[in-house]
């Protein structure tokens, strides 16, 4: 039998924690030296959620509804690039991702995006359940290293919580121990977020009053959340200018057109030696022609020059609001897709600055993609053939991201 | 009342999605199956009245599931139209050889899909409309 299980027995549980209130704005994670809070467009949070996927991206997002300090906070916790837990003040899970994916009037975001390991990940998980037990600890930081020692040997994933209230602060005090598979990944605590190699945290937590102890353990891979459907940013009463039933299917040919056409390109391309600069080029052309089909939604048809302009503008949006850091070029018909593929071949073959030059133009040319979509998926009409267009984009986004990944290797 | 059933057999699940969007629509049951070995294991347990077959699968490719298909005295009367990116003369040969029915080429839009799903299953809508005047830029030259 473990120590953790002998001390549940010996110990009075306490299911009032020290600040426990707190833990709902607050997930008490880890933070990332370096990691600033952006101020990001709602409507981005989604694309950014899918460009996290592609990226297999392990690590959190911490967000606060518009910029107001301490207001409306949220996290979403991301397992090799899917989100695996949500919260929103009390609301967890599915329910919370809806809540974070869903525009409620304000039309920005604070938005810091924290990356950890698969280990520090996982082991967060454990958080959002209920602790396995909560009890009383000594002052003594030996007994902390027994169950440590203990929680090794029975090779624990999870978390080990100290916490106690501290008559000088006149408020909680906590530090944590990140465990994955017996091995600790690290401490840190509320004074200083950053993970550290040392107890010293932990030290510090036990010389206030009435230490206790909450141990947070992961059973088993938490299952991804489903992505919720995305509500239509155009309310139903206030219908796209021109929107008409007969425009949704003209619209719809456009995108299953657009889908098909793009799956085959890509599927072709990645097939080949050395893609990428073939791809770059292919993606550039690609947006070019879903901008021709923005720049007609007003008329009916579309001038490469109309496209240009749409490509412009969308550009500029999506650097403002900092979800492109390319520097593309602009050519007659929108995006300058030859100087993308060229742009590539700059760079020494197999080398780290070609790969990053791929990563992140490619990510940057989707999210382009990803915003042109949605664009025409605001001009429908009936909010149901939108969402049954929308879950072809999503998909199309989402399996191309995933397999540029796959792309070099 | 159950529309008629349609499988769809392609490893994109781009292709599975706006194939199943588009029939979905139209009262059409859609099974999908990402390979070839699933495909002949829904083919089994649902005969579907047409079967929308992907070449370039992982594994067994589209030809010898096509091949697999015919051979079958169970299953050889089901049409198989070839859904691939691949439209060279010789393709087209070689899926006729293997037994294919017809062939839809990618990209596609709604009412190729829809015309061709129409000759081989019964179903009530009629098909979306034509494309508008937005002509696309630079297509063809991309893949």
């Amino acid at each position: 039998m473990s120590m953790m299980m002998r001390r549940g027995a010996l110990g009075q549980v306490q299911r009032q924690e020290h600040g426990g209130p707190d833990m709902v704005a607050d997930p008490r994670f880890p933070e990332v030296a370096g990691v600033g809070a952006l101020t990001v467009p709602l409507t981005e949070l989604r694309s950014r959620l899918e460009a996290l996927e592609g990226q297999r991206f392990n690590g959190y997002l911490h967000f606060g509804q518009s910029a107001r300090v301490g207001g409306g906070q949220g996290i979403v916790l991301l397992h090799d690039g899917y989100p695996i837990h949500a919260r929103v003040g009390s609301t967890d899970r599915a329910a919370a991702l809806i809540q974070v994916l869903t525009p409620t009037g304000a039309s920005e975001a604070l938005l810091a995006t924290h990356g950890l390991n698969r280990e520090t990940t996982l082991a967060l998980a454990a958080t959002f359940h209920a602790p396995q037990s909560i009890q009383p600890l000594g002052s003594d930081s030996g007994e902390v290293a027994l169950l440590l020692r203990d929680l090794t040997g029975v090779r624990h994933s999870g978390v080990v919580q100290v916490s106690a209230h501290s008559a000088r602060l006149d408020g909680a005090v906590w530090a944590r121990i990140l465990m994955y598979d017996g091995k600790i990944l690290g401490v840190y605590g509320g004074a200083d977020r950053h993970l550290k190699a040392s107890l010293t945290d932990v030290g510090a937590v036990l010389k206030e009053s009435s230490p206790q102890l909450a141990l947070y353990a992961i059973q088993e891979l938490p299952a991804p959340l489903p992505l919720p459907q995305a509500v239509a940013s155009v309310p139903t009463q206030e219908r796209a200018p021109g929107a008409t039933p007969a425009r949704d299917e003209l619209l719809e040919t456009d995108l299953v057109w657009f889908m098909s056409r793009f799956e085959r390109a890509f599927g072709r391309l990645r097939e080949r030696r050395e893609p990428q600069a073939d791809l770059l080029r292919a993606f550039g052309e690609l947006t070019n022609e879903l901008a021709g089909f923005v720049a007609a939604l007003p008329s009916g048809a579309a001038t490469p020059t109309a496209a240009q302009g749409v490509v412009a503008a969308e550009l500029a949006q999506a650097r403002a609001a900092g979800a492109v850091t390319t520097d593309f070029k602009l050519g007659k018909a929108g995006l300058d897709a030859a100087a993308m593929g060229k742009g590539y071949g700059t760079f020494p073959r197999c080398s780290p600055a070609a790969a990053a030059y791929f990563s992140t133009t490619s990510t940057d040319t989707l999210t382009l993609i990803g915003r042109l979509m949605e664009r025409l998926l605001a001009a429908f009409h009936d909010p149901t053939s939108a969402g049954f267009a929308r879950e072809g984009c999503e998909m199309l986004l989402r399996e191309v991201r995933t397999g540029l990944n796959e792309v070099g290797r | 009342m159950a529309g008629p059933v349609v499988l769809v057999v392609d490893d994109s699940p781009t292709i599975r999605k706006i194939v199943e969007i588009t029939l979905k629509r139209q009262g059409v049951q859609v099974v999908t199956a990402p390979s070839g070995v699933i495909a002949l294991a829904a083919i089994a347990n649902t005969p579907p009245q047409l079967i929308l077959l992907d070449i370039m699968l992982p594994k067994v490719n589209g030809y010898q599931i096509c091949q697999i298909i015919r051979r079958n005295p169970e299953y050889k009367h089901i049409p198989v139209v070839m859904l691939s990116g691949k439209d060279g003369v010789f393709d087209k040969v070689r899926g006729k050889l293997v037994g294919a029915t017809e062939y839809i080429t990618k990209p596609f839009e709604p009412r190729d899909l829809l015309r061709v799903v129409r000759k081989y299953v019964q179903f009530d809508a009629e098909p979306g409309g034509t494309r508008h005047g937005a002509v696309p830029i630079g297509a063809g030259r991309v893949g």
